[in-house]
């Protein structure tokens, strides 16, 4: 039995490896959450590029617009036919009520 | 009118101005697809923009000016739609109709169908599908829209997309086969009117 001290010194390491492996777990969960926190923090990274006009498509893929994705076109169907009609005059009158008030402005200085 | 805050500023205010001017068509299809009307978005963007301007110095240059806009134009279709009843109810026998009656494209779904489903959503689902699957508003600028996390705007997406499908198309044969004893939706309306 007096034998046992030394192994025991020897057999400590090999039964600390799997309490490390217990270790290496639980702070594997911290690194679960530092990577979805640096995923996202990634994620809202690499947003403002991608709406760069060239990427427009590239963008699509990801999101809501999957190249062959029928509610991603239709939805942008949509957007283009409004976009695409002629501004209505209340709008441009609206505005030019808006620059009449910047002329006055200018007027007063 | 000795302080700066009280100076006039015309040419801060005609670059404000050219930026309310460029963003206009934009602002006039997200609300169009809100509320599903012509005259009532228009109407909500003149709105907006005169809200705009009277808060432009609230506007710090530099900063998105669209999300800004949109989120402008979004709290005021919110308070629109808590006053005023016709934007509540949007007729959906109308937008039945027209979910029937639209032709058929060959091309992917039907623009109609799809404005006409659109306006049975939820409208938190509603107003993330038009900024990002019509405008091209990014994950984060929509979250700054309306002002919550990232993580809701993506469900909100899915859920709406999925949702706006069934409408669209009508369930698909696996929502069919997972629940074979309920009758479809409309069916049960007709026949106890």
């Amino acid at each position: 039995m007096q034998v046992w001290p030394v192994s025991i010194g020897m057999r400590q390491r090999a039964v600390a490896a799997p309490q490390d492996r217990t270790k290496v777990t639980i702070l594997h969960k911290s690194d679960i959450v530092a990577k979805a926190v640096s995923v996202t923090a990634g994620e809202s990274v690499a947003m403002p590029s991608a709406k760069r006009p060239g990427r427009r498509d590239e963008k699509t893929a990801g999101a809501a617009r999957l190249p062959d994705d029928p509610v991603g076109a239709a939805l942008r169907r949509l957007h283009d036919e409004v976009v695409a009609e002629p501004i209505p005059d209340e709008f441009l009158k609206l505005l030019a009520e808006i620059e009449q008030r910047i002329e006055k402005q200018t007027d007063q200085e | 009118m000795s302080g700066d805050e009280d100076a006039p500023k015309p040419d801060e205010d005609a670059g404000f101005r050219s930026q309310l001017i460029e963003i206009i068509p934009a602002l006039r299809a997200f609300a169009r697809g809100l509320c599903g009307n012509r005259d009532l978005a228009d109407d909500l963007v003149q709105d907006a923009m005169m809200r705009a301007w009277a808060a432009r110095d609230s506007y710090a240059p530099g900063t998105r000016f669209r999300a800004w806009m949109f989120m402008i134009l979004r709290n005021h279709y919110y308070t629109t739609l808590r006053k005023s009843a016709r934007l509540v109810s949007w007729d959906p026998e109308v937008a039945e109709r027209i979910l029937v009656a639209g032709p058929t494209q060959q091309d992917g779904l039907n623009v109609q169908d799809v404005q006409a489903a659109l306006l049975k959503l939820p409208a938190e689902q509603r107003e993330v599908l038009l900024l990002i699957g019509a405008n091209g508003v990014s994950y984060e600028e929509a979250a700054e829209i309306m002002g919550c996390a990232i993580g809701t705007i993506k469900s909100r997406l899915a859920r709406g997309r999925a949702a706006l499908l069934v409408l669209v198309e009508g369930p698909s044969e696996e929502m069919e086969a997972a629940k074979p004893a309920s009758p479809r939706k409309g069916e049960p309306v007709t026949t106890a009117k």
